[in-house]
């Protein structure tokens, strides 16, 4: 890294990131393959993992490993609020503000030929996007997920049915987070033509002070005036 | 290094745009299926090798040996000047009970069931079709094979039952169980007769006996555990299957919303990231073009 | 072993010699005294249809009951003859074809066919010429047979023989004779006013080969002013070149024959050097994806990219399926592919004429509403874009309109996203569909005749020119 950078993700978010992406290709993996288990390729799958029960067992594991992995997360954020007196509100901060939606209608006119690129700062609204993604989506996954690991538990107080309807959201999460990550979150994080062939800044955690310039204005700028947060 | 990675990445994408060709099924109708195993002739070579190949053909059909060899055969067998003898199902007008001769005990199982109540009461399934079924209806008499083992009798038993009950072989195929045992062939999954009993075909209405047939395997199981749905049908449901129907209208009505939103989402991030490349590709062009 | 064969033999010289007396010989009664009675498998052995043994021991038992005249069926109180007529059987061309290898489930009980003979395991189906693709959904003996009686099964969506006459009288289907397919009245079978069928009203002819701009067609010419198109076509394609050619080629200005010459030259030295890799990127990128396009604007690209794209997938899905149909006849993909009914082929027709239409309407709407400065709407591409929006639009119309007459089944239809919500709209006005139909084909069939005899005139010729240009162009660089 002999360009001049700033750190972007911390040790810690970088090895979480490459846990929940493993953990979640694991997931899909071997979710699917149970889902569409009468076709070719996921008996070729299945056989592979050791069947129904392999595939049962390796998707309890990744589930586990994805969940500890977002729960860690989380930990850190109430250590880093409580413990170390950290702001989590900030601009430069992941939680959703009013500006994202502006950004968001002023990058779809400039894809339209219309006015320039907004001015993002440190995280733009599609990276708020992917992360709150993985956030809401890990918990509902988890929490229907539950329904189905011990259904005769949860049946003690709701109804039976209540694990078909678990299995529909698990179902149509699963098809949206399939079709989210292992295809928007590719493309645009790595595979669109501005940063083709892929961004290695989650693996490195730094981002060099030219792309922050063109591609994060808002936040140079700030950086600039002292006030934007660097890590 | 760089190089590498690019390479990588490139197959990776086809790999994706492959997967993604795949869960696509594409849209078809089944056809019908081919006649049943009611033929005229028999294949000795299946024969002999299915669970009935050392029995002679008297000892199931002693009637028409005996008729062959003496009296005429015109009484006991199909006649040319008879047109109903060649309507009439050889199937359905056996004796059957000749089978209970070895098998009594699946006999009597069936003589309890529903099945045969159905058959005695003379009442059609409300298909109005295909009347309930006899022994020779789900098990080949010819060519049936012994020992099987768990996974191909419960995989035959999908394809069986599904005959006659369409809707519930399609639901069990996209449940859990069905999806376990049926698809990828584990033996401890439940198949169609782990739930409704062999040969006496229970259809679990009441709670308690729903119950009952989890408990085989889910010994925790409640009556309100045993409210889960795993035919999610309409088919088939009586005016005494209320509390069914209107939990099968609730999950459909879920499983409609959330395909609406899904399609929504994805459908405008599909549309987002497809412009925003084309603008970046216009981008990167006009610079390379200077 | 030995009684089976006597018996065969027995039964092969019967039909071959005395056909006749087959029908006095009275089948399943015990044997005369004397004989030795029939065991269980004389009968009910399986025959071996790959024998000669097996295919007479078949049409033996078979011709028991249906060799006589008192073979009958009853249908709504008539008695239906089902004897095989001996006589033109033993002329036919299935003579020597044991009878379950065509009715293969008819050999049961109880004794009845679900599926009909099965032609199509030997035969294979007609491509798109001269029948064109809804005869997919036509019996082969609603045209084979000689019985002139066809009807629509609503059920099914299949045209099938009629069991009863115009009369209401029952007819005998038994006839093995193919039908004489050489008269030209066979197709008024369907296509008259008034048909049962759910044929359209006149006899149209089939595809020819400039419908594989959008269609599967055949390498015929289909009808004279398809190829009249055609032959415009191509002498606008050749007068293009030798305009073309007046003007030097490779430094040569000499004769036609040395321009060709040094064309040549070049050419082949072009292919098998490393500038073959520039002109394949060229026509990777630059052609087929228009790259150059998308460096002028991305609405532009958009545009063209819905017309360009989508026909140039129609024209592949075209070629695509002549070539499945050539090759494997009688396989499922080939029957599938060209039936327009099928999920895949519905979807696909109806998602790229959607797309199509699309792009058409924008650059109308650029062209005629808009006007931005740098769009120069010229009477040539308005010719084009007409005829374009009317093949399209007269084609989704053609084709609910089919959907209409032939009655296509509505869990079927649905897959024709566009059509068929269109033929519902349809449906409701008071028209005679299977009249208007040849009409509705001929303004489609006219337009895109006229599109394509226009194409190496117009401004449409850039399709031949630009990748030319292009290629030429890298190479001078």
């Amino acid at each position: 890294m002999s360009a001049p950078s700033l750190q972007r993700f911390s040790v810690l978010s970088r090895v979480l990131h490459i846990v929940v992406a493993l953990g979640f290709f694991g997931l899909g993996l071997t979710g699917f393959t149970l889902y569409f288990g009468g076709t070719w390729w996921a008996q070729a799958i299945a056989w592979c993992l050791g069947g129904a029960p392999g595939l049962a067992w390796l998707h309890r594991a990744c589930a586990i490993m994805t969940y500890a992995a977002v729960m860690i997360h989380l930990a850190w954020l109430a250590y880093y609020k409580l413990a170390l007196k950290g702001r989590l509100t900030s601009k430069d901060g992941m939680l959703p503000r009013a500006q994202d939606v502006k950004d968001l209608v002023r990058h779809m006119g400039w894809m339209l030929g219309k006015g320039e690129l907004p001015q993002f700062r440190r995280f733009t609204y599609w990276e708020k996007m992917d992360y709150w993604a993985v956030v809401i989506g890990i918990n509902t996954m988890g929490l229907t997920g539950l329904v189905l690991w011990f259904p005769e538990w949860f049946s003690g107080f709701m109804p039976g049915y209540f694990i078909n309807l678990a299995l529909i959201i698990h179902l149509v999460e699963a098809v949206i987070a399939v079709a989210i990550k292992f295809v928007i979150h590719l493309v645009v994080a790595h595979l669109r033509p501005q940063v083709w062939p892929a961004d290695q800044g989650i693996f490195h955690g730094r981002m060099s002070h030219e792309r922050i310039k063109t591609e994060h204005p808002g936040h140079w700028q700030a950086l600039q005036e002292g006030e934007g947060e660097g890590s | 290094m760089r190089f590498g990675t690019r390479h990588h990445l490139k197959r990776l994408n086809l790999a994706l745009l492959l997967s993604l060709a795949l869960f696509w099924a594409g849209p078809g109708w089944a056809e019908a299926p081919p006649a049943g195993e009611a033929s005229w002739f028999i294949d000795m070579q299946r024969f002999a090798a299915g669970a009935h190949g050392k029995l002679s053909c008297a000892e199931c059909h002693p009637a028409q040996e005996k008729a062959n060899t003496s009296g005429p055969l015109a009484k006991r067998h199909p006649d040319a000047q008879d047109a109903k003898y060649l309507t009439a199902s050889a199937l359905r007008g056996y004796d059957y009970g000749q089978c209970k001769r070895c098998h009594r005990v699946a006999w009597e199982r069936y003589n309890q069931g529903v099945h045969a109540a159905a058959l005695k009461k003379g009442d059609l399934t409300k298909s109005g079709k295909q009347p309930a079924p006899v022994c020779a209806n789900c098990h080949d008499p010819h060519y049936g094979k012994a020992r099987r083992d768990r996974v191909e009798l419960g995989r035959q038993q999908t394809v069986i039952c599904g005959a006659c009950h369409p809707a519930q072989a399609a639901t069990y195929l996209e449940d859990y169980h069905g999806q376990a045992g049926d698809k990828l062939g584990w033996d401890q999954s439940a198949f169609c007769s782990d739930c409704h009993g062999a040969h006496d075909c229970r259809s679990l209405q009441k709670p308690q006996q729903a119950a009952k047939a989890c408990q085989r395997c889910h010994p925790a199981a409640t009556p309100r555990f045993a409210q889960y749905v795993v035919h999610p049908t309409t088919v088939d449901l009586g005016p005494e299957d209320a509390a069914k129907r209107q939990r099968v209208y609730l999950i459909w009505a879920l499983g409609a919303v959330l395909s609406v939103f899904a399609a929504c989402v994805v459908g405008f991030l599909y549309g987002h990231s497809f412009l925003w490349i084309l603008r970046e590709l216009q981008h990167k062009l006009r610079r390379h073009g200077k | 072993m030995g009684k089976l064969g006597f018996i065969a033999a027995l039964c092969a010289v019967a039909l071959l010699l005395a056909a006749p007396a087959l029908a006095s010989n009275v089948a399943m009664q015990p044997a005369p005294a004397g004989e030795p009675a029939r065991t269980c498998l004389d009968c009910h052995h399986l025959p071996n249809l790959e024998s000669n043994e097996g295919i007479v021991a078949n049409q033996a038992l078979c011709l028991e009951c249906h060799g006589q005249a008192a073979c009958t069926r009853e249908v709504k109180g008539q008695k239906v003859p089902l004897q095989v007529d001996l006589k033109s059987f033993g002329t036919s061309r299935h003579r020597w074809v044991a009878c379950l290898s065509c009715h293969d489930d008819v050999a049961r009980s109880p004794h009845k066919s679900v599926r009909g003979a099965q032609c199509l395991s030997c035969h294979p189906g007609h491509g798109e010429y001269p029948l064109g693709d809804p005869h997919s959904s036509v019996a082969c003996s609603a045209c084979h047979n000689k019985s002139p009686f066809v009807t629509l099964d609503k059920k099914s969506g299949q045209v099938k023989l009629a069991r009863f006459n115009s009369d209401k009288q029952p007819i005998g289907l038994t006839d093995h004779g193919p039908m004489d397919l050489d008269d030209d009245q066979l197709c008024l079978r369907c296509h008259t006013a008034g048909n049962q069928a759910g044929a359209p009203n006149a006899v149209l002819p089939g595809k020819g080969v400039i419908c594989f701009l959008c269609h599967s067609a055949s390498f015929s010419i289909g009808s004279w002013w398809f190829g009249l198109a055609l032959l415009v076509f191509l002498v606008g394609l050749v007068a293009g070149g030798l305009f073309y050619m007046k003007g030097s080629v490779a430094g040569q200005s000499g004769s036609l024959h040395e321009k060709i010459a040094a064309g040549g030259e070049n050419l082949w030295r072009a292919t098998f050097s490393r500038r073959l890799w520039e002109t394949l990127k060229v026509l990777w990128f630059d052609v087929l994806w228009q790259r150059r396009l998308l460096k002028e604007s991305v609405q532009r690209w958009f545009m063209h990219s819905l017309i360009y794209l989508a026909l140039l997938a129609k024209l592949g899905l075209g070629l695509f399926t002549w070539l499945i149909y050539e090759w494997w006849p009688a396989s499922d993909l080939a029957l599938a592919l060209l039936n327009k009914n099928n999920g895949f082929v519905a979807v696909a027709n109806d998602l790229l004429g959607l797309l199509i239409l699309i792009g058409v309407l924008l650059a109308v709407l650029q062209r005629w509403v808009v006007k931005p400065d740098h769009v120069v709407a010229e009477w040539q591409d308005n010719i084009a874009l007409i005829l374009l929006g009317l093949m399209l639009l007269s084609g989704f119309v053609a084709e609910a309109a089919r959907i209409i007459i032939s009655q296509v089944p509505a869990d079927m239809a649905v897959y024709s996203f566009v059509a068929y919500p269109l033929s519902r709209l349809m449906a409701g006005m008071n028209i005679d569909w299977p009249g208007v139909y040849a009409w509705l084909w001929y303004i489609h069939g006219l337009s895109a005749a006229l599109f394509v005899a226009y194409l190496p005139f117009g401004k449409m010729r850039h399709m031949f020119t630009a990748p030319l240009s292009l290629i030429i162009n890298r190479k001078l660089q």
